[in-house]
């Protein structure tokens, strides 16, 4: 197949007009517009690939294609960068009770709802919410740490929203250590 | 060889002209599959 694109692009910067059958037929064509019909073709001159593929390949192709829906909602949280203030590390530890600051996207929740927010969770899956926001925007969130957190942790950010509906949570970002 | 054009008068826009691509000779899968082998 290789060599057939090769040979195909071939005859077409040579002029030719490609007929491959039930592969498509291929032709390039010029588009310019001149002010004069002396003018010679400008350099930005655009060059159109026309391309033709017979309906019955395309009905042969679709009786063999499965098409499947991924269930991953464009809104999910996505957490880039964690920045623990009181070390001034970043995405690499923390200290329990300081302030942090998550970048990302789709990251703005409804601090009131114990569902949403950012938790941190530790190996056994234990996951505490962060109650403290001083900002919930989408590409960032600033809170405080819960107090008494030890051990790694890896950080989430969980939200919802009126047209999803399902509670939308990002990947765990870390694992982080204490600072 | 090489891709040939004429230049016509545009219908659109009066004293403006375009180029129009003239078709090329056939080149067909047999061509290619001779060449290839």
């Amino acid at each position: 197949m290789t060599t057939l694109v090769r040979l195909r692009d071939e005859a077409l910067a040579a002029g030719r007009k490609v007929d491959f059958g039930a592969l498509g037929r291929y032709s390039l064509r010029v588009r310019a517009s001149l002010d004069s019909p002396n003018d010679p073709l400008p350099p930005d001159y655009e060059l159109v690939l026309a391309a033709d593929v017979p309906r019955q390949t395309v009905t042969d192709l679709k009786s063999r294609v499965s098409v499947e829906r991924e269930e991953v909602s464009a809104y999910q949280p996505v957490i880039h960068s964690f920045y623990d203030a009181a070390s001034k590390q970043e995405g690499t530890v923390y200290t329990a009770g300081a302030p942090a600051r998550i970048s990302g996207a789709f990251l703005a929740f409804d601090g009131e709802d114990d569902e949403q927010g950012v938790f941190f969770v530790a190996a056994d899956d234990t996951a505490v919410r962060a109650t403290v926001y001083l900002t919930t925007g989408n590409k960032e969130v600033e809170c405080s740490i819960p107090a008494g957190l030890t051990g790694p942790q890896s950080v989430e950010v969980r939200t919802r929203r009126r047209a999803v509906g399902a509670l939308l949570m990002s990947d765990p970002f870390g694992p982080l250590e204490p600072a | 060889m090489a891709i040939k054009y004429i230049v016509v008068p545009s219908p659109f826009a009066e004293g403006k002209f375009f180029a129009r691509t003239l078709p090329g000779l056939p080149y067909t899968l047999d061509e290619a599959i001779t060449a290839a082998i």
